[in-house]
């Protein structure tokens, strides 16, 4: 390609959404300059780039910033979905709609469940938490058995945009499992996914990206302190 | 030919509003399935198992749920102008501002006209914030889309057909026409533009619906600002 293409992504390592997006940059194949952002101390480039909610990811392609981690996902297959690059979302508009509605899905109540469970100030909101995690968790064991048809990936055969979205916690889930010793895949509840999670987190293009389990949980840690 | 499409909705939400602003902006002929809010019915229940709301479009055998991802479901699947722009950082920016609609400018727009006393000022604060930034975006623009109503504009309905029946029935004015211009005209432009005059709500019937259910909303709003 003549010229410089010129992918940055601004992050944090320890960002599940920062995580989605790298996700998708290494499924897809690209390469980029990452950038750790210090959070304590974000960057000129980071608050000029995202004004509106001054966080990361940001991805910088040729110096227009794209934020909100769903739409950088989008822009990425957009943009690169062409020259035998695989593609996240399907090509029909029926699958497309089902993609995006189950990626709505996990931020809406998967994230949100998640974030009591692990955070909820009283025992009773962790408690809240558990039991909505639970509900959102046995929803996508459905969702996952419907969108992959027994295949291996919400994607079908290949890792597709709900994989990479529902990727971006992985490592958040394992810490979670960790910490609290319950499982939230638990296979014998929603074996599907708990496959699904072995499979998702053993891909190479997975696994150039994930954070350090054990260094997830000491920052989650200090963050409880 | 294409299976006929339905919509489960109500011309009350704004969100079922966003589906039909796209299907007649495509010129997709449509049935709307008027829902019994209160009373929930098998069919909605049915098709809508997750979250058992409206809107919900039905295309042929075919449900789809969650009211942006229905717009561009209907930008996809038909012919007729884009509701997207073509060029993918437009295309991002497009997906950015509706998002924001949703995560950040929704709720606290509601509540600053719905909630009363010490709290309201927070709200009244937030959605200022984030009204100047919508501001910001129409600066020189017509619509958000540019000439004519696009994505954006369609994700931001709430400020068009249901800002004066909002202020008009809790008495609150949050998006002064001094400090947001453009806004307002944006707002009066959306309410009177010819391919969407037929699914933009009656006003008095809007305003109605709302002032019987006045303290329902009131309650529902001091509840969602606990949440």
């Amino acid at each position: 390609m003549a010229g410089g293409d010129e992918l940055k992504l601004l992050g944090f390592w320890g960002s599940p959404f920062v995580l989605r997006a790298r996700l998708a940059l290494s499924f897809k194949g690209l390469s980029y300059e990452y950038v750790e952002e210090d959070l304590k101390n974000k960057s000129e480039l980071l608050l000029q780039s995202n004004p509106v909610h001054k966080k990361v990811p940001v991805l910088i392609h040729n110096g227009k910033p794209v934020c909100e981690t769903q739409v950088i996902v989008q822009y990425l297959d957009e943009v690169y979905g062409a020259n035998g690059r695989p593609s996240l979302l399907p090509v029909d508009p029926y699958d497309r709609a089902m993609a995006r509605f189950w990626a709505a899905y996990i931020d809406d109540k998967l994230l949100s469940s998640l974030m009591m469970m692990s955070m909820g100030k009283t025992e009773e909101e962790k408690a809240e938490g558990r039991k909505q995690s639970s509900g959102a968790v046995e929803t996508l064991e459905g969702a996952l058995k419907e969108c992959s048809k027994g295949k291996p990936f919400f994607g079908g055969d290949s890792v597709g945009y709900v994989d990479v979205v529902l990727g971006g916690f992985v490592a958040w889930v394992r810490i979670i499992d960790r910490m609290t010793g319950l499982k939230i895949f638990d296979s014998s509840k929603t074996p599907i996914l708990a496959a699904w999670l072995e499979r998702f987190g053993s891909l190479d293009a997975a696994k150039a990206v994930m954070p350090d389990v054990q260094r997830l949980v000491e920052l989650s840690k200090m963050r409880q302190v | 030919m294409s299976p006929p499409i339905k919509i489960i909705g109500h011309p009350v939400s704004p969100f079922s509003h966003r589906v039909e602003a796209a299907l007649r902006l495509k010129g997709v002929p449509y049935e709307l399935i008027e829902e019994d809010l209160s009373n929930k019915s098998e069919l909605l229940l049915a098709k809508n198992p997750v979250h058992k709301k409206v809107p919900v479009l039905l295309h042929g055998d075919r449900a789809i749920c969650e009211s942006l991802v229905i717009v561009q479901y209907v930008d996809e699947a038909f012919d007729g102008p884009p509701l997207l722009p073509a060029d993918p950082n437009d295309r991002a920016m497009a997906r950015f501002w509706a998002d924001f609609m949703d995560s950040k400018l929704l709720k606290p727009f509601w509540l600053a006209h719905w909630i009363e006393g010490e709290a309201q000022k927070a709200q009244v604060e937030e959605a200022k914030q984030n009204l100047a930034l919508l501001e910001e975006q129409l600066k020189g623009r017509r619509f958000f889309g540019g000439d004519t109503i696009g994505y954006v504009d369609i994700a931001a309905c709430l400020l068009a057909p249901w800002l004066s029946v909002i202020e008009e029935v809790t008495g609150v004015t949050v998006v002064d026409e001094n400090e947001y211009p453009a806004l307002r005209r944006w707002s009066r432009e959306y309410n009177s533009y010819e391919d969407l005059k037929q699914c933009v709500p009656d006003r008095d019937q809007l305003v109605a619906f709302y002032n019987e259910r006045k303290e329902g909303y009131k309650m529902f709003a001091s509840a969602w600002l606990q949440q």
